[in-house]
């Protein structure tokens, strides 16, 4: 800003001599706004170009007018009182004045204004410099201050909030009931809660770090040391999924050699597609064990001893069946007798049956069986039923013989359930037809009846446990819901499967005038079965 | 028919079962004695030497395996015939030792009529 000598603003523009001349270019390019006011009256007496373009006025709202005329100050008053100020000192000075432009919108900027002589005249020489970009940019220097600091206190909060989940998680993890370990990658050690510390008998500082494998030794029933490859840890690091031991394979072994059956589960931590550790629930299962030996026990027991006295009934009614001259009523009470003790035989191997699948304790020990004897031999036992609602049962399409090798109880067990269920929720007068067809290194049978069929959406429902179908109870009642649970099982214990059509459309029983859909149960099992160990059969 | 004498011993601790049986052999044609307990039924397996015996599992004093161990052990009851009848089903264990122990047959009491244990005897005995 240059500090000319000049005359009044008229005198600069006419009179031209060079030193004006030079004023004037400054003054009209000059990068900062400048204001010539008359000190006495405080009129302005010229304005350049800046300061007109940064207000938005034209020359002629300036010129001849008082400065707090034009609209640029606001405070008129606070105007006219700097203006007094002005003449006193003939110095004033604002570093950051708002004003306001012709369209209203207020800038700030930095007012320097001196008083000086020019031959008789005093004039005021007002330099406005439009510091809104500097003030923006200190703003936003601020700003960005201000979001590093909240950045700064985002990053603690969260680093507390990541403090205090990790507190949570380990607390937590120490107390879950179970025994609990975590290892990394290599199987190393890195959390043992108290349990696991109890459970194994040692402090956690005494296997923290360390290599699972090597601290805690895994044995079998029979004491053998689990291979490595075969331990959970092992397993879930190497397979990434989660290992759950079932039965009473593994036992720990505690710090004083002693040894505990236990159930283990390991889940694999996995972090950016990498296996990063594993965590390990496990407990202690000798009181589950020894109820379970207890109840195979008692469930053993009681069934042998409900059997005993049924037995005795079944062959005492066919004595005197074949001894004594009976009445014709005499004759049918006694027949009912014998099919209700043989229902509830049969209701004691049902349940048998359920608790030892539960248990896992069925074996399968494959002999020789001609499918197509033992089915024909079969039907003499459904004859009495079949005749009673005049159910015609006939094998339609069978080889001559089909020798297979498979465990006769579990065979025996899935004919009996389709069989007999198809003749109990076939309407009198029906049909089943049963078919056998070898397939090579596999067999179907397969048992179609004319019964109520089976509703859509039933689906693979019907081979869970205690599942009937609606239509189901509404013919039968006191179903146990296990026949085909068991028939499920025993099948997939000889490896094979088992499943069923029931048609929904009633074009094909209108066709064949049944009043019922119908249903067909298939069941698809090898020639031969495989052995399979285990403490019990199927009953 | 069986000739009279053709003997059946009939091992079995249930009272109701072992004359239901008894009665059931002797229409048929047998001659039959009784053994109530598994003590019993080994001494008068050995005393008697019969054609077959048809002997019970779980029994009181000795049971069955027990008895059929020990006859084993004997010059004639090496080669008695022997039918196992049982209520419940064979465990896996004691299939092994009927194995080793060469069984005749085992019958679950529980799903053969009294007709069916005389077929097997018959079966057993070879007569028609």
């Amino acid at each position: 800003m240059a500090m000319v000598k000049t005359g009044k603003g008229k005198k600069a523009e006419y009179g031209a001599k060079p030193s004006e001349l030079r004023y004037r270019r400054l003054f009209e390019t000059a990068q900062d706004g400048i204001l010539l006011i008359d000190f006495d009256t405080g009129m302005i007496l010229d304005v350049n170009k800046f300061l007109i373009d940064l207000l938005g006025y034209s020359k002629v709202d300036f010129l001849k007018k008082y400065l707090w005329d034009v609209g640029v100050f606001k405070d008129i008053v606070a105007s006219k009182d700097n203006f007094s100020i002005l003449r006193e000192k003939k110095y004033v000075r604002f570093e950051n004045l708002p004003i306001q432009t012709k369209t209203g919108k207020v800038i700030n900027v930095e007012f320097v204004a001196n008083a000086y002589q020019v031959d008789d005249t005093t004039v005021i020489q007002c330099n406005i410099r439009d510091i809104t970009h500097r003030k923006q940019a200190e703003k936003n220097l601020k700003n960005a201050n201000i979001a590093v600091q909240n950045v700064l206190e985002d990053l603690d909060i969260e680093k507390s909030k990541v403090e205090i989940a990790r507190a949570k998680e380990e607390a937590i993890l120490m107390s879950v009931g179970d025994g609990l370990l975590a290892t990394d990658e290599k199987g190393n050690i890195t959390l043992v809660n108290k349990i696991a510390e109890k459970l194994f008998g040692k402090k956690s500082e005494e296997i923290m770090g360390k290599s699972f494998f090597e601290v805690i030794d895994i044995k079998d029933e029979k004491g053998v040391s689990i291979p490595l490859e075969k331990r959970p840890i092992k397993m879930a690091l190497a397979g990434g999924t989660t290992t759950t031991t079932i039965g009473p394979a593994y036992y720990y072994v505690r710090k004083d050699k002693t040894k505990f059956p236990v159930a283990i589960k390991v889940t694999p931590v996995v972090a950016d597609n990498k296996i990063v550790g594993t965590i390990e629930v496990f407990r202690d299962i000798t009181q589950e064990k020894s109820v379970d030996r207890l109840k195979s026990e008692f469930i053993s027991t009681a069934s042998h001893q409900l059997r005993t006295p049924l037995t005795a009934i079944k062959w005492v009614v066919e004595r005197i069946l074949k001894t004594q001259k009976l009445s014709m009523e005499a004759t049918e009470y006694l027949g009912d007798i014998h099919t209700s003790t043989q229902r509830l035989s049969d209701l004691i191997d049902t349940l048998l049956n359920v608790s030892r699948i539960e248990d896992g304790s069925i074996g399968i020990a494959p002999q020789p069986l001609d499918v197509v004897q033992f089915i024909k031999g079969y039907f003499s036992e459904c004859m009495p039923l079949c005749a009673k609602k005049n159910i015609s049962l006939k094998l339609t399409r069978y080889p001559e013989t089909l020798p297979i090798k498979t465990d006769l109880s579990a065979f025996r067990n899935i004919v009996q359930s389709l069989v007999s269920n198809a003749i109990e929720y076939t309407p009198e007068k029906g049909k089943i037809e049963i078919e056998i067809e070898d397939k090579g290194t596999t067999f179907l049978v397969a048992v179609k009846d004319t019964g109520i069929g089976i509703p859509k959406g039933e689906g693979d429902k019907l081979f869970q446990k205690f599942y009937r179908a609606e239509n189901a109870k509404l013919v039968k009642t006191d179903g146990t819901g296990l026949g085909l649970y068991i028939a499920k099982e025993a099948t997939e214990l000889l490896g094979g499967r088992i499943w069923f059509e029931s048609p929904t459309a009633t074009a094909k029983n209108k066709a064949e005038k049944a009043e019922t859909p119908g249903s067909t149960f298939f069941v698809e099992l090898p020639i031969e079965a495989k052995l399979k160990s285990g403490e019990k059969r199927f009953s | 028919m069986p000739e009279k004498s053709t003997n059946i011993l009939v091992v079995e601790d249930e009272e109701m079962m072992r004359k239901a049986l008894r009665d059931e052999l002797t229409q048929a044609g047998f001659s039959v004695s009784e053994a109530k307990d598994g003590e019993e039924g080994l001494a008068k397996a050995l005393g008697e030497h019969p054609d077959l015996i048809l002997l019970d599992l779980r029994m009181p004093k000795m049971d069955g395996l027990e008895v059929m161990r020990r006859l084993r052990k004997d010059p004639w009851g090496k080669g008695a015939s022997i039918i196992w009848l049982t209520v419940s089903a064979v465990d896996d264990k004691m299939l092994k030792e009927v194995q080793t122990l060469e069984p005749a047959y085992y019958l679950s009491k529980g799903r053969v009529t009294l007709e069916e244990v005389v077929a097997k005897v018959r079966e057993r005995l070879g007569i028609k």
